[in-house]
């Protein structure tokens, strides 16, 4: 018999959810010293299932029936007293950002002596010799200063092995991870991983890994469950699921992986709408009386882009990507270098010339949620740029039906609010709002990295869509290399602001020239999926 | 770098302080009457002459721009100057009521954040529950009523009814303790003033702790202290109620500031002898010069809570750097 056995697990949501059962009817088994990968979407109860097992169901839910064996005993007749000696020293969790599930005033060793001292009569000197040991052997380096630093001062890597470590502390015999490297970087992504699986085999331990991503379920699990809207629809081992899935859910799972390889043609070679030159964008911190630290985000850095090309810039938190974008934008004024549309400079401008060309560029946001203002209508978030420009209020009702057909969505959604939106319909909402301006220039900064993998598919073949219908320029900007080769004629790299190397998707896929390249492709999960 | 922030913190505080001193100057003198007229008045009948040579002697026959200049200059060098009607430097004056005042704030600032904390995390615990609406009526009800009444009825209840506790003053008249029994005698003194003041604060501090727990508490922190396997006590008090502290930093220095400055109200109902009641005498005798006294000490020290108060929230949130 494996290690953790749940069978016929429901769990009731709230009266007055959107659904009564977030968890319907799920059995698992977890096996000794395996790796098993729950994945599924947003709302599938993959993460719900997980925090059943810790006895951490938010309140208002409730485990409502069935049962969950660890090593025997079933955990939802535990007494409270009891499930929490078992949480920390027999089941440890680690979540999906790291940052927000540290304790940001309390320093790192004391965060880790806690959850020893809960469990073990020792003293808080003797539990920090353990805590360094262990964030030793998390591969974290300068052990002594680490223990004393605060979570803000690590980076994102650092924090999850801190999270990591502590979880194993009192060596657990199941490990849940929730989404574990979801809020990470891919090259750190891809080192997470490693040092999950090289632990797991270390301390013959079982580990239920929880996931969106089939490519990460490719590189991690001994076997699989797809969940979604709370059932389980195919269990196996990944060889299985992978290989032969059963069900069409899953088949279109697999499929919607973005897969690392450009499908697009090189580009049309013509003359260039945007050529941005030398930009240099520098920020200060500091007081009227402290002095100032300069970083400079984004570090002479020249680009061209042409009606009808997707150019993508790629790059991890820190990059400058994003810089970049607002400041060809002029969200951001640049310290140094030009912008010009069309040949006129528009880093330099006055805010009086500036007006009328700002309708030219546009830009989607990453995040769907707080991109919209929640009080108005679709209908008047559409409208109310053609109508600063003058447009005629009732015409650009008109347009705006228009151009929500163009997205996908109904004309008679223009009176709802934006809550009454997925997150898919948010982002199709956000790109409306754009195209109502009659851009010439899209600035797509991380459109998908927020939604679910089946959602991201579509929205991408939308935006490949709509570029080529309106001829624009798009500038797409994003830190996964596959989501990159899907819809980028061309790509350019950044790293620490400057760009690392440029060119043609096909060529920088088959052939990365820079060592920074090859290392981002090496890190894509799941090559089995591809 | 830290101790080059706080030198600098301490320059703007003198400039704050010279900017007070000129402004007040000015306001001041926009109020009809002064210190003659009130003088007059006291005496029953006085002439022209006698209105001169009074306002010859207080120096009011100057122009304005003259009287400014004098004073400005003496202030820079440490001189207050002199009460009108008491005859006596102006700084010694406040530095005799100024302990009163900082003790009965103290007082009330401790005791609000102490009770405010307390009953915001136990209603925190289960939002929704009687004791959370209890909570909550009971806040609003002190946060509302004026606190002159609300002391008047305190004065009335434990005092006049009960008999449980002096009305008014800082010690018994006349019955010159010493040590401890003096002590004691100030401890019966404050508790009605002092509570008073407390009771308008606690419920701000209450409501403030009651959000922020609750804020706190859906982060996923908290969630993570509880897969550690430590108890309930220890999440709360450890990561909640640690992270929801830090806000009320800002708050005890905002109360601190006000108290010092504004507590004209609960001082004179109780006849507390402090800086409320003495700001209170010189406005209604005119009495100029001890007035800007009053405005002047209020103003630095306002200014050094809020310095005081940065540091305490850099000092409880690491995330936060002195001077950033």
């Amino acid at each position: 018999m494996g290690l953790v056995s749940i069978q016929n697990l429901t769990v009731a949501l709230p009266p007055g959810a959107d659904r009564p059962k977030a968890v319907d009817d799920v059995s698992l088994e977890v096996g000794r010293n395996q790796i098993v990968c729950i994945v599924g979407e947003s709302g599938s109860g993959k993460s719900l299932t997980a925090h059943a097992i810790m006895g951490l169901l938010p309140r208002g839910v409730t485990a409502a029936g069935g049962q969950i064996l660890f090593d025997g005993v079933d955990l939802l007749k535990e007494p409270p007293g009891a499930m929490r000696k078992r949480r920390g020293r027999d089941i440890a969790m680690i979540f999906q950002d790291p940052m927000a599930a540290l304790n940001p005033v309390v320093a790192i060793g004391r965060q880790v002596t806690e959850q020893i001292r809960a469990h073990r009569a020792i003293s808080e000197a003797e539990a920090l010799k353990q805590a360094g040991a262990l964030l030793g052997e998390m591969g974290l380096k300068d052990i002594e200063s680490l223990l004393k630093s605060y979570p803000h001062q690590l980076s994102g890597g650092q924090r999850q092995r801190v999270m990591i470590a502590m979880a194993l502390s009192l060596s657990p015999q199941l490990l849940i991870a929730d989404e574990p490297t979801t809020a990470l970087d891919v090259t750190t992504q891809a080192q997470i991983l490693k040092l999950i699986k090289r632990i797991q085999a270390e301390r013959e331990m079982s580990v239920l890994f929880i996931t969106h991503d089939f490519g990460v379920v490719a590189d991690m699990a001994d076997s699989v469950a797809v969940m979604r809207h709370g059932r389980v629809l195919e269990s196996g081992t990944v060889a299985e699921v992978l290989g032969n899935p059963s069900h069409s859910y899953t088949r279109a799972l697999i499929a919607a992986v973005p897969r690392g390889e450009s499908q697009l043609p090189p580009p049309p070679d013509v003359r260039p709408l945007v050529q941005v030159n030398k930009l240099t964008k520098r920020f200060r911190r500091g007081g009227m009386f402290a002095p100032g630290k300069v970083n400079t985000a984004v570090d002479n850095v020249s680009l061209t882009l042409s009606r009808g090309e997707t150019l993508g810039i790629v790059g991890e938190s820190g990059s400058g990507k994003s810089t970049l974008a607002r400041c060809i934008i002029r969200l951001l004024d640049p310290d140094a270098g030009e912008v010009l549309l069309d040949g006129a400079d528009i880093a330099h401008m006055k805010p009086g010339e500036l007006g009328p060309l700002r309708r030219r560029i546009q830009m989607v946001f990453q995040d769907p949620f707080s991109s919209l203002n929640p009080r108005q209508t679709i209908g008047d978030i559409l409208t109310i740029g053609p109508r600063i420009y003058g447009e005629d209020p009732k015409e650009a009702r008109a347009r705006a039906a228009d151009i929500l057909r163009l997205v996908g969505l109904n004309p008679e959604t223009m009176n709802r609010l934006p809550h009454e939106f997925s997150g898919g319909q948010r982002q199709r909402i956000g790109l409306a709002r754009a195209l109502m301006l009659k851009p010439d220039v899209l600035i797509a900064d991380e459109p998908v990295s927020a939604l679910d993998v089946t959602v991201q598919a579509q929205v991408l073949q939308l935006l490949d869509d709509v570029r080529q219908q309106m001829n624009l320029a798009m500038l797409f900007i994003t830190h996964d290399m596959r989501v990159a080769a899907q819809v980028c004629h061309r790509v350019m790299v950044m790293r620490h602001g400057k760009i690392v190397e440029t060119g043609p998707t096909r060529d920088i896929f088959a052939r990365p020239s820079s060592d920074y390249t090859k290392a981002l492709l090496a890190a894509i999960p799941g090559r089995q999926v591809r | 770098m830290k101790l080059h922030y706080i030198f600098m913190r301490l320059v703007k505080t003198v400039l704050v302080a010279i900017a007070v001193v000129l402004l007040s100057f000015f306001l001041i003198r926009l109020a009809p009457g002064d210190v003659a007229t009130v003088m007059a008045g006291q005496s029953g009948y006085a002439d022209e002459a006698y209105m001169k040579s009074l306002r010859a002697e207080y120096g009011l026959d100057q122009p304005v721009p003259v009287q400014l200049w004098k004073y400005v200059n003496a202030v820079a060098h440490g001189d207050l100057g002199m009460s009108y009607v008491r005859s006596q430097p102006v700084f010694g004056i406040i530095m005799e009521r100024l302990p009163n005042t900082l003790l009965l704030d103290a007082f009330a600032l401790v005791l609000a954040a102490v009770g405010g904390i307390w009953l915001g995390s136990l209603a925190a615990r289960r939002p929704g529950s009687f004791l959370d609406n209890a909570n909550t009526i009971l806040s609003m009800f002190f946060y509302s009523v004026p606190q002159f009444w609300l002391g008047m009825m305190m004065m009335l209840v434990f005092a006049v009814w009960l008999g449980w506790l002096p009305p008014f003053g800082i010690e018994t008249m006349g019955a010159d303790y010493t040590g401890l029994a003096r002590v004691a005698d100030v401890a019966l003194h404050i508790l009605l003033p002092g509570t008073t003041l407390a009771l308008y604060f606690m419920a701000s501090y209450a409501r403030l702790t009651r959000t922020a727990m609750i804020e706190v508490a859906d982060q996923d922190f908290v969630k993570t202290a509880r897969a550690k396997g430590i108890s309930e006590r220890q999440v709360a008090r450890r990561h909640i109620l640690r992270n929801a502290l830090i806000p009320l930093i800002t708050f005890a220095g905002l109360q601190a500031s006000i108290l010092v400055g504004g507590n004209v109200l609960v001082e004179n109902v109780f006849s507390w002898p402090g800086v409320g009641t003495l700001a209170y005498e010189a406005v209604s005798s005119r009495d100029n010069p001890l007035l800007l006294g009053i405005f002047i000490v209020t103003a630095i020290l306002v200014s050094l809570f809020n310095l005081v108060t940065d540091i305490a929230y850099s000092l409880a949130d690491p995330r936060v750097e002195l001077g950033q």
